[in-house]
């Protein structure tokens, strides 16, 4: 175990490390000093707003959750695999970080909307129609966060010694018995932080959910979609929906990095 | 009887292995070889971990690898266990679980696995540390965790990748006799002569990404194809029980020692430390033997000197002390090291001291 | 000392680098051009509007669209703008007070009124808003024009509106209709195009929306003018061309 010291540090770094954190927390500030704190609990306690904070939380649990199970063997195969043509799946996996969320919503329309080509046969075929609905939340929350999630995978399963890996084959268990036992519990902290990011980039998803799975105030409207809303009526109720999301996210960002993000 | 048989070749990125070998009746393998020249390729290929691109690898008679016939045997159905140079031993098991891991990798319960290993754990003293993390135990304790872990998966075959190559001298001798004691046939890959000379008595030497030599350990040291394995094999080891300054070898006779020592230890000294007299030389170096000249190499400018006496050596001298002397088979000489020469490695017992 | 040097440099060399950045990017917009903003449903009316105002005046027109809400929002923060086009009189009321800067009463110039669009073929049979009892529908979110018009109308014809999506501008309501993501929306008549069908509802033409224009304190001298070509017969044609009607009270 190595001990974190910070004198090796050079004081070029401890200069450019301030000019970034200051250009991150400087917003904050402007917005905790704007937010009216005398009413926010009364308007963070509304029945709207509690229920896009319920909602909220559950589009990003769900789509941290969807990652983890499709997005984790994705990320796997990437780093692993020598197929051919992965090299362009790579970069197809990355689009929906470089894409505008709101292209990512409109693509998500013609692939799973009601005329979309699949959404067309799910819902002649079951009678399922994703948009306007907290599943299609949830889909567009998860097709801009995945991304996120394979990245932190892929290079943590290309940084794994192989020699782990080989000695528990050539101890006797099978790839699959491998894979569980010695790969996944090894790459756990990279698994952790790709749930941390999905799930943070999923809780702020704006564009992609509200072109893909629009904007209903049961279904839909998540916090950051109420949040556009009070915008443009009242910037007070803006103010105060801002800061719960930052309170949100931190809480929760805080306690993932402490207890599993960073330290092994 | 165990028997490998290899006869193939593979490919690396752009480098290209091949290898041709045959153990059979051979339980105490050494593969030797300078950096880079295909050791550990050629563990990998026999662990399964590396595919052949031609040729066929049959382990005790069955066929594990032959591309022409689309037969793999992957590398946890085969009786051989790799051990890599680390150990890999797993960072996020105990120690207990490590030693565990190949019967529960058998299907094996979680406590039956644990009771049935709890033998090894006592032969290789691991009982005070089974609950700890690798993380916190030193680089002896590692090594001995992950012999142990490869003594549990009970293979027919191990295989040892530089088994002390960063260990400090107590904990390789420590391994060392851990490896002695074990019944199954060894294949080491190592670096270091005296474990060559002191664990095994077969050779495979590789060179260039090839197998360059292989027989018995006496066949390669009186006629190494290259000057590399000779400069390799270029040692004596002798081994006794130490009393203080003074050593006495099994095999008959004293020698003196540069420090204190206490029970059983073994010596190597190079063959070129090796002095030869015609009559008994007087004076500083006071370990001297009379012996009989058993052999003769030539190599170029120097002539190697196989000595019988109560201890077996070998020397290493120039021809021009070759001809001074008059040497030839069978004549009665005199021999001397200096004692500084002598590098002494404690066994076990006399580590503890 | 060589370290001391070096980061001294380096620091005021990154300091400028930020300074210049922050200076250079955040003036985005030219000097000597007149800043409009106007509401989206004004989009190609305005485009064009601009175009002939600027082979009359000596001037480029710097054209910003937005929600109606938007804009609103913006220019309560602050933003500098030289005329201001929105989509109803109430959001214009509300820049107003919040600026107190207005030199003259906003001036009317256009109407526009909601229709009842659906995607083409109308697969699903709407053809009044009663039919959009159980159906899935988009409007428009309910700041902005459009959506206050919709929901006027609702009170008017007596129904409850209980849409799939509030949308966030009347584009995107015209969006998910040209999608067929739903079977009908309320979308103004200048948004129709060959891409929807459109109902008429005698009611919704009742309820007309107003569009307002004005200037503020501080704003070019060449403001009066872009606002009195708009009002002319040469801007009042082109905003006909695409849907609008002329001012009721002028």
């Amino acid at each position: 175990m190595t001990i974190r010291t910070s004198r090796s540090i050079p004081p070029l770094l401890w200069f450019g490390a301030f000019i970034s954190s200051i250009f991150l927390i400087v917003p904050f500030i402007g917005l905790s000093q704007r937010t009216p704190w005398s009413t926010f609990i009364e308007i963070a306690t509304e029945e709207s707003v509690l229920r896009s904070i319920t909602l909220s939380l559950i589009v990003a649990t769900s789509a941290a959750a969807i990652c983890f199970l499709f997005g984790l063997p994705l990320g796997w195969v990437l780093a692993k695999s020598q197929m051919k043509g992965l090299k362009i799946l790579r970069a197809v996996v990355l689009l929906p970080m470089v894409l505008p969320p709101v292209a990512g919503g409109t693509a998500l329309l013609f692939a799973l909307g009601r005329k979309g080509f699949i959404g067309e046969k799910l819902d002649s075929w079951f009678g399922v129609t994703l948009p306007f609905t907290t599943a299609g939340a949830i889909i567009a929350a998860t097709f801009v966060s995945l991304p996120f999630f394979v990245l932190a995978i892929e290079t943590a399963a290309t940084q794994l010694d192989p020699q782990f890996e080989e000695s528990s084959q050539s101890l006797g268990a099978s790839p699959t018995r491998t894979f569980f036992t010695t790969s996944l519990p090894m790459t756990r902290s990279a698994i952790f932080a790709g749930i941390a990011l999905s799930w943070a980039r999923a809780l702020g998803e704006f564009g992609a959910t509200i072109t893909f799975a629009g904007d209903n105030p049961e279904r839909t409207r998540t916090l950051p979609l109420q949040l556009f809303v009070a915008l443009e009526t009242s910037p007070e109720r803006a103010m105060v929906l801002g800061m719960l999301m930052v309170l949100i996210s931190l809480s929760v960002l805080i306690t993932l990095r402490g207890k599993w993000i960073g330290t092994q | 009887m165990t028997t490998i048989k290899l006869s193939g070749a593979t490919n690396i990125g752009e480098e290209h292995f091949e290898f041709s070998l045959d153990t059979t009746s051979r339980k105490r393998i050494s593969i030797i070889g300078p950096n880079g020249a295909g050791k550990s390729t050629l563990l990998r290929i026999l662990g399964g971990h590396q595919r052949l691109n031609l040729g066929t690898l049959e382990i005790n008679n069955v066929l594990v690898d032959s591309p022409n016939e689309k037969i793999f045997v992957p590398p946890h159905k085969r009786p051989v266990t790799l051990q890599h140079q680390d150990g890999g031993v797993f960072p996020h098991l105990s120690v207990l679980d490590n030693v565990a891991f190949p019967l529960r990798s058998s299907t094996c319960s979680k406590r039956s696995a644990r009771k049935q290993v709890s033998s090894i754990i006592d032969k290789f003293n691991l009982g005070t540390i089974c609950t700890r993390l690798p993380r916190s135990l030193s680089g002896g304790q590692i090594a001995r965790v992950a012999l142990a872990r490869s003594v549990a998966s009970n293979p027919t075959f191990l295989l040892l990748d530089e088994p002390s190559s960063s260990l400090d001298v107590e904990s390789t001798s420590e391994i060392h006799n851990h490896l002695q004691d074990l019944e199954t046939t060894l294949l080491i890959a190592s670096h270091d002569p005296v474990e060559t000379m002191k664990l095994t008595d077969f050779i495979i030497a590789v060179e260039a990404k090839r197998i360059i030599q292989q027989g018995g350990l006496q066949d390669l040291t009186s006629n190494p194809s290259t000057t590399w394995i000779s400069k390799f094999l270029d040692l004596n080891l002798v081994s006794g029980e130490a009393n203080g300054y003074n050593v006495k070898l099994y095999d008959g006779g004293n020698l003196n020692l540069s420090g204190r020592y206490f029970g059983p230890v073994q010596i190597s000294f190079p063959s070129s430390a090796i002095s030869i007299y015609d009559e008994e030389p007087s004076g500083s170096p006071r370990n001297r033997w009379e012996a009989t000249v058993s052999s003769l190499d030539m190599d170029g400018d120097l002539v190697r000197v196989g000595l019988s006496g109560r201890f077996n050596s070998r020397a290493t001298i120039t021809n021009i002390s070759f001809k001074e002397l008059g040497i030839e088979l069978g004549k009665r000489c005199w021999a001397s090291v200096k004692a500084t020469e002598l590098k002494v490695l404690p066994s076990l017992e006399t580590a503890k001291k | 000392m060589t370290i001391l040097t070096d980061f001294r440099y380096t620091s005021c060399l990154s300091t400028l680098i930020f300074i210049f950045a922050l200076v250079n990017f955040s003036c985005g917009l030219p000097a000597d051009s007149l800043h409009v903003m106007a509401a989206s449903s004004l989009t190609e009316a305005f485009e064009e509007i601009a175009e002939e105002f600027e082979t009359v005046h000596d001037i480029k027109v710097s054209l910003t669209i937005a929600g109606s809400a938007s804009i609103a929002s913006q220019l309560e923060d602050g933003a500098k703008v030289d005329v201001v086009a929105l989509a109803d009189e109430e959001t214009m009321q509300r820049v107003i007070e919040s600026r107190e800067l207005s030199q003259q009463a906003p001036k009317i110039f256009a109407t526009n009124y909601l229709v009842l669009a659906t995607p083409l073929g109308n697969p699903s049979n709407i053809e009044d808003l009663e039919d959009l009892e159980g159906s899935i529908t988009a409007i428009c979110s309910e700041q902005v024009p459009c959506g206050k018009l919709s929901f006027q109308l609702a009170l008017q014809k007596q129904i409850e509106l209980r849409p799939s999506s509030f949308e966030p501008n009347v584009r995107s309501v015209r969006a998910k209709i040209e999608l067929g993501e739903v079977d009908a929306g309320l979308i103004y008549v200048t948004d129709v195009n060959e891409q929807v069908n459109y109902i008429r509802i005698e009611e919704a033409e009742e309820i007309k929306s107003n569009y307002p224009i004005a200037s503020f304190d501080g704003a070019r001298v060449e403001a009066s003018d872009f606002i009195d070509f708009v009002l002319s017969p040469t801007g009042q044609k082109i905003l006909e061309k695409y849907g609008f009607g002329g001012p009721v009270d002028y």
